[in-house]
């Protein structure tokens, strides 16, 4: 824990340099604005962030990064609330409140709440990623192939469950799409290649960051092409600093948020559009004033911003001790990391256990930076809401040409881009998530190789992959994940409720 | 109304997705397994991939089966409502237009004609189609016009210059 401490220590006053705060400040601004702007969304960002910072060396790179996800993700709050629109996929709990509150002359105040919010967040989600990474990895060191495997299927069965709640089944198929693209190319076991029709592009393998390119940022060009048009902001800004013992007051919302935001942005692929939603949820159910909700409520507000804040944190949690990404933006962060020689996952706290805690570090400036350029320029900064989206779409189009050119130098990544581009306005459409289909992506080569490692170890005994300790629980959570969606599972768990509460009943009146 | 919608479609996707799997399938199964290598079998190439398409294909089944259930089968269905013809009035042109623009330059141009040029080309073009107003004459609508060239201008040399000069980034 001290050594931890020290290490943290460390990463902070490594990055304490005039150029690395400038980087800090520009990258988080950029953040914010590029969240903010529907159509632009924090994965796209980060992505095209990967591409930028490419030249770069991995500290400042990866810190930059981490700004760019963490400013994207409060950024998009700021339209909610003006525009009802929000930024990112993460904030649409945000507007739910926020804009009433701008509808009532409040804007200033909502993005004031929510800036604080969304710090209060990120911190508690730091102080969860600090603790959890290095536990969550040493674990980890006792997985094997087996255990693997089944981690793999767990994060696209859990990811295509809690993103397609209407329909888990589209969920899980986006999933395994995204599993089979990954199996495109040469296999890492034998070289052999496979469903290439003899093209050398495709025998390399679909490349993660074009694909998220196109999936996040070209697929959401031709969404936002889909309305005839998108009001203008004119609220207008006054008080933003917020009212701190008013946040005081919903300081037990804020715990409850932080925690849920972190424990929901862990769970590979899930990501901050359901933690907001999950923390909203619970903060009106535990409010004494839940017919505020939606109408302008503060908890409500706070519980969103919090609960999508503190997921970024714990989104990398999975990522520094699995490498398994906990969100879309996450999954870019990981790509990321591995291209300038990073290599997270279970053995990351015996290689290099100083950079869990430089990440930790560059989590905790970048939330810094968040809060204040948060509650500064922001009558400025919305101006970029004016811009029409006309004159915006066809250049956040050349960014994502360039964003997928350039990491490989490659005609063929800027075609992988219009592909996904395309296949993710189909899927946006058909009503499919589009992060199982990416977490798929990731996870495909580890579930492939191994699935057929554990194979050749055990000589085809299936037995070994249901009898392992760690295995059974995997294999418990990925039935009850199912099982969960069922009716028959939800009828038992009424049933069991009523009895409950039953019982209970009948215990206190016997005392 | 929109459930209905989307239980057609998920009947026509539940068919591709049906179509899609079997392939993998059959492709997994014909995939060689390099015996001759030595290789041991639980180690063949296709295995992975046949166990994932023999899971798509499931899922596509239940899919099929809950549209069929459900109706999906039937070619017409009811209009959607007034709100939404408003707000999406035209989206599928303007759908359509933004991916037939985009992919000229994204596969047409790009790469065989010069990068700004071709930016500044795409930039200009999108703004004044989607900026054009279909009942005013062309020399009224000169200042969209003009604006749409510079901004076309400034951001394709801006681009070029902040990726390739201070970024250092290989541009297409």
């Amino acid at each position: 824990m001290l050594e931890g401490l020290n290490h943290f220590i460390d990463g902070l006053l490594g990055f304490l340099t005039i150029r690395t705060i400038f980087d800090i400040l520009w990258s988080t601004q950029l953040g914010i604005i590029v969240g903010m702007l529907p159509g632009l969304t924090a994965t796209m960002g980060v992505a095209l962030m990967t591409t930028l910072t490419f030249s770069m060396p991995p500290d400042n790179a990866i810190l930059i990064l981490v700004c760019m996800y963490i400013g994207a993700i409060y950024g998009g709050g700021r339209s909610a609330i003006l525009l009802n629109i929000p930024g990112t996929p993460a904030n649409a709990a945000t507007a739910m409140d926020g804009h009433p509150l701008a509808m009532k002359g409040e804007a200033g105040r909502a993005i004031g709440i929510s800036t604080t919010g969304s710090f209060l967040g990120s911190i508690i989600g730091m102080v969860l990623l600090a603790f959890f990474t290095p536990l969550l990895g040493n674990f980890a060191l006792n997985f094997q192939s087996f255990e693997f495997f089944w981690l793999a299927v767990f994060g696209v069965v859990i990811s295509g469950n809690l993103t397609a709640p209407k329909d888990p089944v589209k969920g899980w198929i986006s999933g395994f799409l995204g599993l089979f693209i990954a199996l495109i190319g040469m296999e890492g076991i034998h070289g052999f290649v496979r469903f290439s029709f003899g093209n050398t592009n495709l025998s390399g393998g679909i490349n993660l960051i074009p694909a998220m390119v196109g999936a996040f940022g070209f697929a959401e060009i031709l969404s936002m092409m889909k309305y005839r048009h998108v009001n203008v902001v004119k609220t207008k800004i006054e008080r933003i600093i917020p009212s701190f013992r008013q946040i005081f007051s919903y300081r037990k919302t804020i715990i409850r948020s932080g925690l849920i935001g972190t424990l929901i942005g862990a769970i590979p692929g899930v990501g901050e559009d359901i933690a907001a939603w999950v923390s909203y949820d619970f903060a009106k159910r535990g409010s004494k004033e839940p017919e505020t909700f939606g109408k302008g409520s503060v908890e409500g507000l706070i519980a969103a911003e919090t609960g999508n804040n503190a997921a970024v944190a714990g989104a990398v949690i999975p990522v520094l001790s699995l490498g398994i990404p906990g969100s879309a933006p996450a999954a870019v962060l990981l790509a990321a990391m591995f291209i300038h020689g990073v290599r997270p996952g279970p053995l990351i706290m015996i290689e290099s256990p100083e950079f869990v805690y430089k990440v930790v570090a560059m989590v905790f400036l970048a939330t810094c930076a968040m809060f204040v350029l948060g509650l500064s320029m922001v009558k400025y900064v919305v101006k970029v809401l004016q811009v029409p989206r006309t004159k915006l779409m066809p250049l956040i189009f050349t960014l994502c040409v360039v964003g997928s050119f350039a990491i490989q130098s490659r005609i063929f990544d800027v075609r992988v881009m219009v592909f996904f581009g395309i296949l993710g306005f189909i899927m946006l459409e058909m009503e499919y998530p589009v992060a199982p289909m990416i977490l798929g992506l990731i996870l495909g080569n580890m579930l492939d190789t191994n699935f057929r490692r554990a194979l050749v170890i055990s000589e085809g005994d299936i037995l070994q992959f249901i009898s392992r300790p760690i295995c059974i629980v995997l294999i418990s959570f990925i039935i009850l994940t199912l099982a969960s969606k069922t009716k028959w599972f939800q009828a038992v768990v009424v049933q069991v409720r009523k009895n409950t509460k039953k019982i209970l009943i009948k215990g206190n009146r016997h005392e | 109304m929109h459930d209905q919608k989307m239980i057609k479609k998920d009947f026509i996707t539940s068919i591709v997705l049906i179509v899609f799997s079997i392939s993998v399938i059959v492709m997994s199964y014909t995939m060689p397994r390099l015996e001759r290598r030595g290789i041991d079998p639980f180690s063949a190439p296709g295995v992975v991939p046949g166990m994932i398409g023999t899971v798509l294909l499931i899922l596509a089944l239940i899919l099929f089966i809950r549209s069929v259930r459900q109706g999906g089968y039937r070619i017409f269905h009811k209009e959607t409502s007034q709100d939404d013809q408003v707000q999406y009035q035209g989206a599928a042109t303007r759908v359509l237009l933004t991916l037939f623009i985009s992919l000229v330059y994204a596969i047409g141009l790009l790469g065989r004609f010069n990068y700004s040029i071709s930016t500044a080309i795409y930039i200009f073009t999108f703004i004044c189609l989607f900026e054009f107003r279909d009942g005013k004459a062309l020399l009224d609508q000169k200042r969209m016009i003009l604006l749409a060239l510079i901004q076309a201008v400034v951001a394709s040399v801006l681009i070029t210059l902040v990726f390739q000069k201070l970024f250092l980034v290989d541009l297409p």
